[in-house]
């Protein structure tokens, strides 16, 4: 069923309609999100306006650990199916969970300095999310490493699925140990929220607006490797040709 | 917490300055390689077939 499904040609053709509609809509969501983030938000009653900072930290931080993940499942499937779908996807989400990762760090620095009084601190969570972008960095030094494309996948699916052991960490250091960030109260596993309606359906809003972003994001630089692949190939198959 | 923020809007547009500019620049270079990468294969299908 995976191999019907991934099938690069039947991607290609799904995905050419797909992508406009999603880049749209995520456009559309972020610019509005941010709107209602920016200008429709209350202060929140201690931590004032920085409070709106949440609208980006929160579903960069969320939406970068959904990315990561994505390397991770598809770096296992392609170690079992080898699959060159899986692959690409595992390749082409790396520099977006990149990009999130660091969009997540800087604001969240930016929101320590007026919260916390600093703009770093060797907490669990802001190191191990520190971990995660030099994980991705190096998962894309690694594979440019290969001159091969199979051995840079089999190398960085393997890097990557040890590396997603931080996953966890990420997710549960704020329970597992003492840190200054404060415990995730955003949406509990019995549905509980600790935000009020007024700041979290807007957090939603933005939430859903990057999930989109990233989906959007996921398919053109899949397209690209795609393309890639298939020109590399014809030409290989016409200097073998010519030869 | 360390008691209410005063004056916290320069990070707040800070913040949302800098991730924008990140996702401008991805979304240029995710654009520019989508657009480099077709343009290549449809040179060289050109090449292979240039009746097509």
């Amino acid at each position: 069923m995976f191999s019907t499904f991934a099938n690069p040609h039947r991607f290609m053709s799904l995905t050419r309609p797909l992508l406009p509609i999603l880049t749209v809509v995520a456009a559309v969501m972020l610019a509005a999100g941010w709107i209602w983030a920016i200008g429709f938000v209350p202060d929140e009653k201690y931590q004032g306006p920085t409070v709106q900072i949440m609208y980006v930290h929160v579903p960069a931080a969320m939406v970068s650990l959904a990315a990561y993940s994505t390397m991770a499942i598809s770096s296992l499937l392609y170690l079992i199916l080898k699959h060159s779908l899986a692959d690409v996807a595992a390749k082409s989400a790396a520099p977006i969970a990149a990009a999130l990762s660091f969009i997540c760090l800087v604001t969240g620095s930016l929101w320590g300095r007026p919260t916390w009084g600093t703009y770093w601190i060797w907490d669990a969570r802001l190191t191990s999310m520190l971990f995660q972008l030099f994980l991705i960095l190096g998962y894309m030094a690694l594979r440019s490493a290969f001159q091969r494309e199979q051995e840079a996948a089999r190398a960085g699916a393997i890097l990557c699925l040890v590396g997603a052991v931080n996953l966890p960490i990420i997710k549960f250091s704020v329970e597992w140990w003492n840190t200054l960030h404060q415990p995730a109260g955003f949406i509990s596993l019995t549905g509980d929220s600790s935000l009020t309606a007024e700041f979290f359906w807007p957090l939603m809003f933005n939430l859903i607006g990057m999930m989109v972003l990233f989906g959007a994001f996921l398919i053109a630089t899949m397209r690209s490797e795609v393309y890639k692949r298939q020109y590399e190939a014809k030409l290989a198959r016409l200097n073998r040709s010519t030869s | 917490m360390t008691g209410e923020v005063t004056g916290g809007n320069f990070f707040v547009l800070a913040s949302f300055i800098a991730s924008g500019v990140t996702m401008a620049a991805l979304a240029a270079w995710t654009a520019t390689r989508l657009a480099q990468a077709k343009k290549k294969l449809n040179m060289l299908n050109q090449t292979e077939n240039p009746k097509d």
